[in-house]
């Protein structure tokens, strides 16, 4: 069968893999980058394009681009695309989930993502928070941005092991409500399920030119070209890095003190 | 790779809009000239600011870029073949939209000047880059379901007839007046002409050609258009397996001019569902979902907002690849003639009543 998706050779690492739509696309990436897919893939020394989250608990060095690759999630985009446009209109509450397995991330981790998420489709900064925390693994947030939103978020780290993140963001606003899961379902919605035994194997592609990858590896790629098509200072991506860290540890320090902290 | 100069001609097709962005992004492509099949197609091309030159004369455009090496036939049916004409007798390179032509005979005369000027037609099939499908047949090569017995698709949609108007001409889609059958006053050229995705995917998910093909038309969902707009197929490929597809325009839409927010009545304007059954095992896959979802602005309706839209940018490679490299590509007039008699099959079937065998 004649198949025009499959990588080729050269095409087999993420880094390669980002080289070749460098390439493709005609855009110039600092001399000696890395990709950094986990913490131990930094290189002190080299330019390192690398996840904010893997950054939450460590000191930045002036090599470190910390970045934000759910953004390049096209659901997120598409979202914040209809906030933005005002399709709904005076958002008024985010309504936010995210369960994920211990293995995959911290919980500081997946609270740098989704307080971003508030931010980035919300359209404001956060300028105070509530926070409950049990065992450094589930949390409750409450949290208000500086356009007057509210947002809620419930958070675990106590999916089984091999399971999917489950996530939901919804967007409430006076015109019209917005969602990344469809009406009446609770679990997110997979592009093929494939019958084999008695639980499914479930398959969701998404993009064409990195298929094969892993939804986190191709968002990372994405983010990583993206900051060398229109790139972003890194005086400025560490600025943010530092808000969301702080943001990060204000959760904390609500759930510790038992008092809504504005920031 | 030196980029592939590359035109567009008459920006009629509803799909013309999708390739703008690769034109432009693609460095395997240098985008020269578009040629706009009105004055009225003109001025909004040029007022979407692209910075490329639109002529109005076919000619005019070919004379002073004489560079051009390949062209999108982004044309009604009815349009293909003079232009293909007009390309091949230059030398020029095509990706013709999904229909050449529903007259085989025209059809065999595409087939023999592609030949004879050795260009490269491709035919733009753009679900075959849609990493979904990839996937199914990358887990069907695998044998993750056994030999295929069963298979089920949707291509349905809202009717684009208010859009791009010639879709509901019997003789610009289906290329002449054919009524249905003789108590019939609709004509050919209506939601089947729309959508020959499944026709050609499961030739190549089966690996097998059509024995015999069953159409049956429904009513009308808007009854003020002169052809068909829903209807079922059933039948069987030669190795056994069982098919049910449906290409109807069953979703209702906004009577709008120009496509935008608010086309959709139904929540969701388009799906390709594929389901395939196999001896070890079933897989159901949504090639385009899941999404997101609103109820905002225009029309304070459920609708789901697409999240991928990226085949063209494959289709395009490849086109780039197979004029380079003097390669056939996946989806060539050859190949596509079977799905375009497969379609023509329909038609008999809802003519004379019974399925039609090949």
């Amino acid at each position: 069968m004649h198949s025009i998706l499959t990588r080729s050779p050269q095409v087999s690492s993420a880094s390669d893999a980002l080289r070749h739509l460098l390439e493709k696309y005609n855009i110039t990436a600092p001399s000696g980058w890395t990709l950094a897919l986990t913490p131990q893939d930094m290189d002190p020394h080299s330019i390192a394009f690398v996840s904010g989250t893997h950054l939450v608990q460590q000191n930045l060095t002036s090599t470190l681009l910390p970045l934000r690759p759910w953004r390049e999630e096209r659901r997120f985009i598409e979202l914040r695309s209809i906030v933005e446009k005002q399709t709904v209109e005076n958002v008024s509450l985010l309504r936010f989930r995210c369960f994920s397995p211990s293995q995959t991330e911290t919980l500081k981790e997946l609270l740098y993502r989704e307080f971003d998420l508030c931010e980035w489709i919300g359209g404001g900064t956060i300028t105070s928070l509530f926070s409950t925390i049990t065992r450094d693994s589930v949390a409750n947030i409450i949290l208000r941005l500086s356009n007057g939103v509210v947002a809620s978020i419930e958070a675990s780290i106590l999916q089984p092991t091999g399971s999917t993140r489950q996530d939901r963001h919804e967007v409430i606003a006076s015109r019209g409500v917005t969602c990344d899961r469809v009406v009446d379902t609770q679990v997110a919605q997979e592009s093929i399920y494939l019958f084999q035994s008695s639980n499914a194997t479930v398959y969701t592609d998404t993009d064409a030119e990195l298929f094969g990858f892993s939804a986190d590896v191709i968002t990372l790629i994405r983010a990583a070209l993206r900051q060398c098509q229109s790139p972003i200072p890194i005086e400025t991506l560490q600025a943010q890095h530092r808000h969301l860290a702080k943001v990060v540890d204000t959760a904390f320090q609500s759930a510790a003190t038992n008092r809504r902290i504005t920031l | 790779m030196k980029p592939v100069a590359i035109a567009m001609l008459s920006l009629t097709h509803g799909h013309t809009r999708k390739y703008y962005q690769t034109l432009k992004e693609n460095s395997k492509l240098r985008w020269v000239a578009v040629c706009a099949e009105s004055a009225e197609i003109k001025r909004h091309f040029d007022s979407l600011g692209h910075g490329v030159p639109c002529y109005l004369d076919e000619l005019e455009m070919f004379r002073k870029h004489p560079d051009i090496e390949a062209v999108v036939l982004a044309s009604a049916n009815q349009r293909h073949l003079a232009q293909m004409k007009l390309c091949a007798e230059r030398g020029i390179h095509m990706l013709s939209m999904k229909i050449p032509s529903f007259d085989m005979a025209e059809y065999d005369e595409m087939i023999q000047l592609v030949a004879h000027h050795g260009v490269v037609c491709q035919i733009e099939l753009e679900l075959h880059y849609n990493p979904v499908v990839h996937r199914i047949k990358q887990l069907i090569q695998k044998d993750a379901i056994g030999p295929i017995l069963g298979f089920q698709a949707t291509n349905i949609t809202l009717s684009p007839v208010w859009a791009f108007p010639w879709q509901g001409v019997p003789e610009v889609s289906y290329g002449r007046r054919q009524k249905l059958n003789t108590s019939d006053s609709r004509f050919r050229g209506g939601a089947l002409c729309d959508h020959p995705h499944i026709f050609d995917m499961i030739r190549w998910m089966t690996k097998s050609d059509f024995e015999s093909i069953y159409a049956e038309v429904g009513k009308n969902l808007r009854p003020d258009i002169e052809v068909e707009d829903v209807l079922m197929v059933a039948g069987k490929m030669r190795n056994g397996v069982t098919f049910l597809l449906d290409p109807s325009w069953s979703r209702l839409e906004e009577r709008l001019k120009v496509p935008g927010p608010g086309w959709e009545v139904y929540p969701k304007r388009m799906e390709v569902n594929i389901s395939v059954i196999g001896e070890k095992g079933t897989l159901m896959a949504d090639c385009f979902g899941p999404n997101v979802y609103h109820n905002g602005a225009p029309n304070d309706r459920y609708t789901v907002q697409y999240t991928y839209f990226d085949e063209w940018i494959g289709m395009m490679d490849e086109f780039v690849a197979c004029i380079r490299e003097k390669k056939t590509p996946m989806i060539n007039l050859p190949w596509h003639r079977r799905t375009i008699e497969a379609m023509n099959a329909c038609y008999d079937s809802i003519e004379c009543g019974q399925p039609v065998s090949f």
